[in-house]
């Protein structure tokens, strides 16, 4: 096996570290008891609050060392293993270090911070492992560019195909070719939401003022069965045979449409994960600080 | 290979084809790759300190600067062919693979190489 994932690198090893890390502190965490209900106030408390805030520190230099690209200490992939498995363990070590006592201050906001960004992180854990593979299944092995390149093309014998068509074949498909729309804002990219339109004039429902209606064009069915429609109408040979090729043409579209949305959709998804996991981290470094300075303050 | 005047394009042991400081900018290597990977660039700018990068924005930063303009002394130097040499000069191996968090980048000898296009074709 050539690739190894970071959840089994080097045979699990930091799954093991951190499995260790957990029975020391359920161990620890074990021996508190007498007059000094268990909490983040008895020695085992603090030594599991000191476990807990290194661990966040530590995993928080992750980001300087995958940008320390000359560094020799570790590889990235160790590193973001050792991240993984170190920051689930961090969850239980957090919560044996407070016990399970939670209220409305500053401590419990620390607490809930770093449960966000455990979460967000395994969101994107879930992405890494999963999504590079439907990527490339996707895109075929082309690139973006190569998509769009594609499209182009289509879209340019689409139009010269439209042009040879009736005027009301023509304009609709040279309206949808217009009006298709991809990308847009966070939500339609995450989604994949197609908001793309195209002109139709019916002849037997033709407007009073006689002027074609912008109707949705979602994943190109509409325009297809459009011309589909058109078919048994045409007068010639020659005029089925355009639009029987129209068709052809329009469908291929459809297909390099639907992978460069998916392309965009997967793509937003590999990013979206990181603008929450690293700025809660900031967030949660700073609610730490304040947490072990209240701690010391009101000792 | 054979069109470099210097001699400055050469194969390391390993196979990796490299270019040393000895080029002076003829482009004959640039023509006639067959891989299209050769490209004729001004000397790349300084990095910053990681911490000038982050909490002050000094320099490129990570990657290339987009739309980078070479100061004087730079294009006075001129262009000279540039091309991956797998990080033959940094003794730990290539940079990318180093800095692959996921492990998707991993550098293999050619008889691997044909193990892998072996498994792929089936």
């Amino acid at each position: 096996m050539i690739h190894e994932d970071i959840l089994r690198f080097r045979r699990a090893r930091y799954a093991w570290w951190a499995l260790c890390l957990v029975a020391m502190s359920v161990a620890i965490y074990a021996t508190q008891g007498g007059r000094q209900r268990p909490g983040g106030g008895t020695w085992q408390g603090y030594v599991l609050g000191t476990l807990g805030a290194l661990l966040i520190v530590w995993l928080a230099l992750l980001g300087i060392r995958k940008r320390s690209y000359r560094s020799t200490l570790g590889s990235v992939q160790g590193w973001t293993s050792a991240h993984v498995w170190l920051g689930l363990a961090l969850v239980l070590i957090a919560t044996l270090h407070c016990a399970g006592l939670f209220g409305w201050n500053v401590h419990t906001l620390a607490y809930g911070l770093m449960c966000l960004v455990i979460a967000s992180g395994i969101v994107g854990l879930y992405v890494y492992l999963s999504m590079p593979r439907q990527l490339a299944a996707n895109s075929g092995g082309l690139s973006r560019a190569a998509l769009f390149a594609e499209l182009f093309g289509l879209d340019r014998q689409g139009r010269e195909l439209a042009r040879a068509c009736d005027p009301v074949v023509g304009n609709a498909v040279r309206s949808s070719i217009e009006r298709t729309s991809l990308g847009g804002g966070v939500l339609r990219q995450l989604l994949a939401i197609d908001r793309s339109l195209f002109m139709r004039t019916d002849p037997q429902q033709a407007q009073p003022s006689g002027a074609a209606l912008v109707v949705g064009n979602t994943d190109q069915r509409a325009v297809i069965d459009y011309v589909a429609r058109r078919v048994p109408q045409a007068a010639k040979r020659a005029e089925a045979a355009n639009l029987q090729a129209l068709i052809v043409l329009l469908s291929r579209r459809q297909a390099v449409l639907r992978r460069i949305r998916r392309d965009i959709q997967l793509q937003a998804w590999l990013q979206l994960w990181l603008y929450v996991h690293v700025p809660l981290t900031f967030a949660l470094i700073v609610a730490l600080i304040v947490h072990i300075l209240t701690t010391f303050m009101y000792w | 290979m054979k069109d470099c005047p210097p001699n400055a394009i050469r194969r390391s042991a390993n196979g990796e084809v490299f270019i040393d400081d000895t080029c002076i900018g003829c482009g004959n290597c640039q023509v006639n790759c067959p891989y299209g990977v050769i490209r004729m660039t001004y000397e790349a700018p300084g990095k910053p300190g990681l911490w000038s990068w982050l909490l002050f924005g000094a320099g490129p930063g990570v990657g290339e600067e987009r739309n980078y303009e070479p100061t004087a002394a730079q294009k006075a130097k001129g262009k000279k062919a540039t091309k991956c040499d797998a990080c033959g000069s940094l003794g730990t191996g290539p940079a990318c693979v180093q800095a692959c968090p996921t492990g998707a980048a991993v550098r293999i000898g050619p008889d691997q190489f044909l193990d892998l296009a072996d498994q792929r074709r089936r």
